[in-house]
């Protein structure tokens, strides 16, 4: 594949649906969206859990942009949801104890405060700029508090053998930096995919056999682990965290919009293995929602590096656009959404590819 | 009642089956933790990496390949 320059006079339109678009682009869209959602599963946790009901309670005493704060958690989104799937599927994911607790701090906290819980209960660290949402670098390292216990048992609970460690003043600055840094070569488009991410937990797994860079799993809704090693310079900071809150901004529009049909599950998925690897055993393979999520990954990237002046911006359309052309024969195991989540792909790499 | 019922009981309702699907496949992943790297399941992608295809326990997992390249996920696994 050799791929043709993009035409730098649709960029714009593109970054802007991407940023701002409804229903899959638009943070506050979403987020608004998300608000409600976790209200509802609240109050259905609240027919089990008085600590729930007392936080619906409380919530409704506040506005909106409280409840977006309280809710952007990524500690309460897991315990609310962990709560839901007991009740509902009988999952064994909390106990009521520690779900007692968890909603109780939060409405004692969180809520009074308008500060996420983990602010409150654990040590953490802003970074960016703070005249949005701010995001944060996980720094505690003997969690004092239950929410910050809860907080890293979840983490390390989905990825086995991995190890927490502080992120030094060096690291964090270069958080910084790469937040900033991207915020100025596409501000709307990196504000909007970093506002799904709420935290940064740096660590490396121990012995040695898994080397990653940077990583997000479902299930831990707006955190970014990352290595030590993603920590490299300024502009692969600003890439590393756009490209990971993308992922992040994927599994929330699955929340409010589910884009896959029910029971669908990567392992079970027919797979699509990339041109670029198919001499490459090993690293093809890929689940539909792996490619759904790639396939909007190097859409952004596209953008952010024609921004930016990299070449790479076109080797990024075009594997999106592969991407694109190879999941309509999987359309099947998307619901509506999805599909037009895959349309609105498709019309934004259109527009990339009229010069 | 069953689960599936109490989800469409609430006419209206944001909670739908879809969702509480969503739901179950986040849960899913923290039970990763009791099965053994390298096994092909339900919970695990099959990725290869720079020391031989091992399989990871999430779905958007990047790798180093120790090339120096600013997105390692551009060039390995993407």
């Amino acid at each position: 594949m050799l791929p043709t320059p993009i035409g730098m006079t649709n960029v714009s339109a593109v970054e802007s649906r991407l940023a701002n678009g409804v229903p899959f682009g638009s943070y506050q869209h979403i987020s608004s969206n998300l608000s409600a959602i976790y209200a509802e599963l609240l109050a259905l946790v609240a027919t089990r859990s008085s600590a729930a009901a007392k936080l619906l309670q409380e919530l409704e005493h506040v506005d909106h942009g409280c409840r977006e704060v309280v809710f952007r958690d990524s500690l309460v989104r897991r315990t609310i949801e962990d709560g839901v799937c007991g009740i509902v599927q009988g999952a064994d994911a909390i106990d009521s104890t520690t779900l007692d607790k968890l909603l109780l701090a939060t409405a004692e906290k969180s809520v009074t405060t308008r500060r996420p819980l983990l602010n409150e209960t654990a040590d953490i660290i802003p970074f960016g700029p703070q005249d949005h949402f701010s995001w944060h670098a996980w720094t505690d390292d003997h969690p004092a508090t239950p929410a910050g216990r809860r907080f890293q048992q979840e983490v390390l609970k989905r990825l086995p053998g991995f190890r927490i460690e502080v992120p030094s003043a060096d690291q964090i600055g270069m958080l910084d930096e790469g937040a900033r840094l991207g915020l100025r070569i596409v501000p709307d488009l990196v504000r909007s995919a970093m506002s799904h991410a709420f935290m940064v937990v740096v660590g490396e797994f121990t012995g040695g056999e898994h080397h990653f860079k940077a990583l997000t799993t479902p299930g831990l809704p707006g955190v970014i682990i990352l290595s030590p090693n993603a920590f490299s310079g300024a502009f692969d900071m600003a890439e590393t965290l756009l490209h990971e809150s993308l992922h992040l901004k994927f599994l929330d529009i699955d929340y409010v919009s589910p884009l896959f049909t029910p029971g669908f599950r990567s392992a079970g998925s027919p797979r699509v293995t990339p041109v670029w690897h198919q001499d490459r055993p090993g690293y093809g393979n890929w689940p539909i929602d792996r490619v759904l999520t790639s396939m909007h990954v190097y859409l952004t990237l596209a953008v952010f590096l024609e921004n930016a002046g990299s070449e790479r911006a076109a080797q990024c359309r075009t594997r999106s656009a592969w991407l694109f052309e190879n999941v309509q024969c999987h359309l099947g195991l998307l619901t509506p959404a999805g599909r037009e989540f895959v349309a609105s792909i498709g019309e934004m790499l259109a527009v990339l590819s009229d010069r | 009642m069953s689960g599936e019922e109490k989800v469409q009981a609430g006419q209206g309702s944001r909670i739908t089956v879809e969702l509480i699907d969503v739901l179950m496949r986040g849960l899913e992943t923290a039970r990763s933790n009791a099965l053994v790297a390298g096994e092909e399941t339900s919970l695990f992608c099959g990725v290869a990496y720079s020391n031989g295809p091992v399989s990871c326990p999430v779905s958007y997992w990047h790798s180093d390949t120790g090339t120096g390249e600013v997105c390692p996920w551009l060039y390995t696994h993407a």
